[in-house]
């Protein structure tokens, strides 16, 4: 069975502005993939390709093993899309909209639409140009999910929403996820709303991906280390101590250092409290928006000894 | 279709407000009738015409407005990107749009009309449709310009949205196949090549549509949820038909530009007094075309010209000129061909004409031409380009016949436009050494006028009258009458011809019997030689005293031709189905005939498509010329 989701080496442009480059990954079935990214970083416009709404430059978006572009209709036949902005006709009321795709789906689940519109408070016959943000955004989740698809494809879906609307979607996905399996690819800022639900991340960073890996995984080996050395002559310069972590981002504070390091392991932490000055040394956990921080911002490191 | 039908019934469905629009625009016929208190027919007339304007205005406006926002909008806000996001193909999304737009914009023209039709009972188009071509056909006309309309609105919208630098592009391509089209169109004009101009014009048209179509669906198609990908989809794939399109308009026009003598089909010659050439004329792939041909090597020029002015020829048969066409109008450029040149090529004098002369006429040794043009007589220098004398000619001129009698002397023939009524034939000469016009003489004219025929000096001439078909011979200076040749018998049919020794033939010929009378100098009758044929015309003399004579008494198709000794009396055939080219030989001046020997007399027609020359010898036909089989 081929991945719902892969792309080739994808590299989207603009005349000279390259959106994204040479991104290569893969969504398994059943996968929770989170895209990160901070804006501009090239993250819908892959979407658009990975949905045949946009030509890549070069490279390939496959979606369940046929190219994008070429075999779009079928391929969104087990698609369900939520787009960054709300894109349905403003003039049609979600009954409408849900009448219209129920002659454009081969199976649509009209009643399921309409129980969801229903869960959500969508008032459904009000045009659809005249509900709130969060209400278009629920109506866009409950068409994408009204086909029972196999893959649902989410850009962005909590932008812009309140606390509760945010909340509501995401409880709507995890239960889509808890009932069928789905497979979800999502592009988002909101690290936190889908940490508990994401199963693997991708950070894209100026266009390239830079990780892209297992949540748990990521987790265990992104962590933040703090420590005083006193053998650090002034204290505003640390020396060799955390080659073996891959320092990411360091900050030598009055106390001490503090690091965030992207290749922890227990060995060689011991060895780290093993070295002669270092003293105080704890490493705790991170949350994914750290770990973001980390990855896509920019890198930085204080006061390295030569 | 499923997919078509739920975009269509969905775009239709979410502006269906301009049907109720419409429903109230219908009013506006009924609403300007009351207002202007009209009743009765009148009123009933004034409404149909208004109901019709608001409905083509509604279409039209409609189509611009649906063109603009239906696809070219949703395609630069990606509002598109819900249908690309469902399992909707993307002709049904392309397609299913364009249609909606159609009906909305014929349907809402349709509801326009709809009261003032069931009111007044008449279609209210019929005080706009003035070409009959349309009378039948201006709904469906209106149905394409609503879709025409609606595609370039389209593309319109998707190039000015993209605000891609590609727009500049566009404008530049634009204006380039404006100019190519135009030298095609150039290259095609309507007085040479009135069908094939409008091959390319249909053509180019239904290019454009064609365009528009594939590329409008193509923005979509392959543009999708970009706008600058389908600005650039939408232009090259435009530009790519416009540009085949107009290339194969130019390799047309190319190809109709480029026809030899051998193209030709249904045409006439008109040969050179002396020497081998001769003009042909006739329909060449498709265009009206001219030639000059040398029968004798087969090499030819094409002067671009209309047909009833040139090219002419002069009598020693060693220049040929004519008046350059030019759809412009005047002033009308004179060319000439060397026709004793190695490699005869036209050339452009210094001589052009303000408008198309009535008189056109080389002097003999083709250095100099007279021309009327305008009321104006003129005899001008080709070589240097001067006017060496004109004068201005008053009075009735319809017809303007004359001849050099020399370099420096031109003979002019005016006779009025025939009317029906009596008048009077002016002879006066110009004389470029003198530059002064002199009245020489006068004669009054039957009401159908003459036609004349002189000789070759201009000392005499022959005026056939008519309608009453009498042939008289008469003095060229003066006009005084010498002879009466012929009277009587008005259905009979007289063609005269000054034979080289200055005798004149006379054919006489009707449903009944044919003759053909000889006179000598003075106009005393010298002979009669009966021919078993009726409707003679006569050819050239293949040599003195033996004159071709032709019968086409059974349709034109089947000519018999035969050689007449005027001295010995005897009748020889030549053959069936000639035509001797000489008839036409004093179309170019009254004594402009080929002379008695030349290539010209040997000349003949067949079947109205091969050249074929007789050898008076051994009385063998050799084919010169083979054109084209004539169309159905």
């Amino acid at each position: 069975m081929s991945d719902p989701v892969r792309l080739e080496a994808l590299t989207v442009r603009y005349g000279r502005r390259t959106a994204c480059e040479s991104v290569t990954l893969a969504v398994p079935p059943g996968a929770v993939y989170a895209l990160l990214g901070r804006n501009g970083a090239g993250k819908s416009s892959l979407v658009r390709c990975l949905l045949g709404q946009q030509r890549a430059s070069s490279g390939r978006a496959l979606l369940f093993g046929g190219d994008a572009w070429k075999t779009r209709r079928r391929a969104m036949d087990r698609t369900g899309v939520v787009p960054e902005e709300p894109d349905a006709p403003p003039a049609m009321t979600a009954r409408q909209l849900s009448e219209f795709c129920a002659r454009v789906y081969p199976r649509w689940d009209e009643r399921a639409v309409a129980e969801r519109l229903s869960r959500f408070a969508v008032p459904e016959t009000t045009p659809f140009g005249r509900l709130s943000k969060g209400q278009k955004g629920e109506v866009m989740l409950a068409l994408a999910l009204g086909h029972s698809p196999e893959l649902l494809v989410l850009d962005d879906p909590t932008l812009g929403l309140d606390v509760v609307a945010r909340r509501a979607l995401c409880e709507e996905i995890v239960g889509e996820l808890a009932d069928r399996g789905t497979t979800v690819f999502l592009t988002t800022h909101d690290l936190a709303a889908f940490e508990g639900i994401a199963t693997r991340v991708g950070i894209l960073k100026e266009g390239r991906l830079a990780l892209d890996e297992d949540l748990e995984a990521l987790r265990a080996r992104f962590r933040r280390i703090r420590y005083t050395n006193r053998l650090t002559e002034t204290r505003t310069a640390y020396g060799t101590e955390l080659d073996e972590f891959h320092a990411m981002r360091v900050q030598v504070r009055g106390w001490g250092i503090d690091a965030v390091v992207s290749n922890f392991d227990e060995a060689a932490f011991e060895r780290l409290r093993a070295v002669d000055g270092v003293e105080n040394v704890e490493a705790s956990a991170m949350p994914l928006e750290e770990i973001f921080l980390a990855v896509a911002g920019e890198e930085k490191r204080e006061g390295a000894a030569a | 279709m499923s997919g078509f039908f739920a975009v269509f019934r969905r775009e239709v469905r979410i502006r269906r407000l301009v049907f109720v629009a419409a429903a109230l625009a219908a009013l506006i016929p009924f609403i300007v009738t009351l207002a202007r208190g009209v009743h009765g027919d009148v009123a009933a007339d004034e409404r149909a015409s208004i109901a019709f304007i608001v409905a083509i205005a509604f279409a039209f406006g409609m189509a611009v407005g649906l063109g603009a926002s239906m696809a070219a909008s949703a395609i630069a806000n990606r509002q598109i990107a819900f249908d690309f996001a469902r399992p909707l193909s993307s002709l049904d999304i392309a397609v299913g749009r364009a249609a909606a737009a159609w009906v909305l914009a014929l349907g809402s023209a349709a509801i326009v009309m709809l009261p003032t039709l069931v009111v007044g009972g008449r279609l209210p188009s019929a005080d706009f449709v003035t070409d009959p071509r349309l009378e039948r056909t201006w709904p469906l006309v209106v149905c394409g310009a609503v879709f025409l309309i609606f595609a370039a609105s389209h593309a319109l919208g998707v190039a000015t949205r993209s605000r891609s630098p590609l727009l500049a592009l566009d404008a530049v391509l634009c204006g380039g196949a404006g100019l190519a089209i135009a030298g095609v169109l150039g290259r095609l004009p309507a007085f040479l090549a009135a069908t094939p101009r409008w091959n390319v014009e249909a053509g180019l048209a239904i290019a454009v549509v064609v365009a528009l179509a594939a590329s409008g669906y193509a923005s979509v198609a392959r543009g999708r949820t970009d706008i600058r990908a389908s600005h650039h989809v939408l232009s090259s794939s435009f530009w790519g038909i416009i540009g085949v399109s107009v290339a194969a308009a130019a390799s047309y026009a190319a190809w109709v530009r480029g026809a030899r003598p051998a193209d030709l089909r249904d045409f006439g010659t008109m040969p050179a007094p002396r020497g081998s050439w001769v003009a042909l004329q006739g329909k060449a792939r498709g265009a009206t075309a001219t030639f000059l041909f040398d029968t004798a090597t087969g090499r030819a020029a094409r002067p671009i010209t209309i047909d009833w002015r040139g090219p002419t020829i002069s009598l020693d048969g060693r220049r040929a000129a004519w008046v350059r066409a030019s759809e412009r109008g005047g002033p009308f450029d004179v060319f000439t061909l060397a026709l004793d040149a190695t490699d005869p090529k036209p050339a452009a004098t210094k001589v052009s004409l303000p408008s198309y002369p009535d008189l056109f006429v080389l002097s003999p040794d083709g250095g100099r031409l007279a021309s009327f043009v305008d009321g104006v007589l003129s005899i001008d220098d080709l070589g240097s380009g001067r006017t060496l004398a004109s004068a201005r000619v008053v009075g009735d001129r319809g017809l303007v016949r004359g001849f050099f009698l020399d370099p420096d002397r031109l003979r002019v023939y005016v006779q009025p436009e025939p009317s029906g009524r009596t008048g009077v034939l002016e002879i006066s000469e110009l004389d470029a050494r003198t530059k002064t016009l002199t009245r020489l003489g006068s004669r009054e004219l039957p009401a159908g006028g003459v036609h004349l025929t002189a000789d070759r000096a201009g000392e005499r001439l022959v005026a056939v009258e008519w309608p009453t078909r009498r042939a008289v011979l008469l003095d060229g200076r003066t006009g005084a009458e010498i002879a009466t040749l012929g009277k009587g018998d008005v259905g009979a049919s007289r063609w005269p011809r000054f034979l080289a020794d200055g005798r004149v033939a006379l054919s006489e010929s009707s449903d009944a019997a044919a003759v053909i009378r000889v006179f000598d100098r003075g106009g005393r009758p010298e002979r009669e030689v009966p021919l078993h044929s009726r409707r003679i015309v006569l050819g050239g003399e293949l040599a003195p005293g033996r004159l071709i004579a032709a019968s086409g008494d059974e349709g034109p198709e089947r000519w018999r031709t035969f050689v007449v000794d005027v001295d010995g009396g005897t009748v020889r055939p030549v053959g069936d189905g000639l035509v001797p080219t000489a008839l036409l030989g004093a179309s170019y001046a009254p004594n402009a005939f080929p002379e008695a020997g030349s290539e010209a007399t040997r000349l003949f027609l067949r079947e109205g498509r091969e050249l074929v020359s007789l050898d008076p010898g051994t009385g063998r036909l050799r084919v010169v010329l083979r054109g084209r089989a004539s169309k159905p």
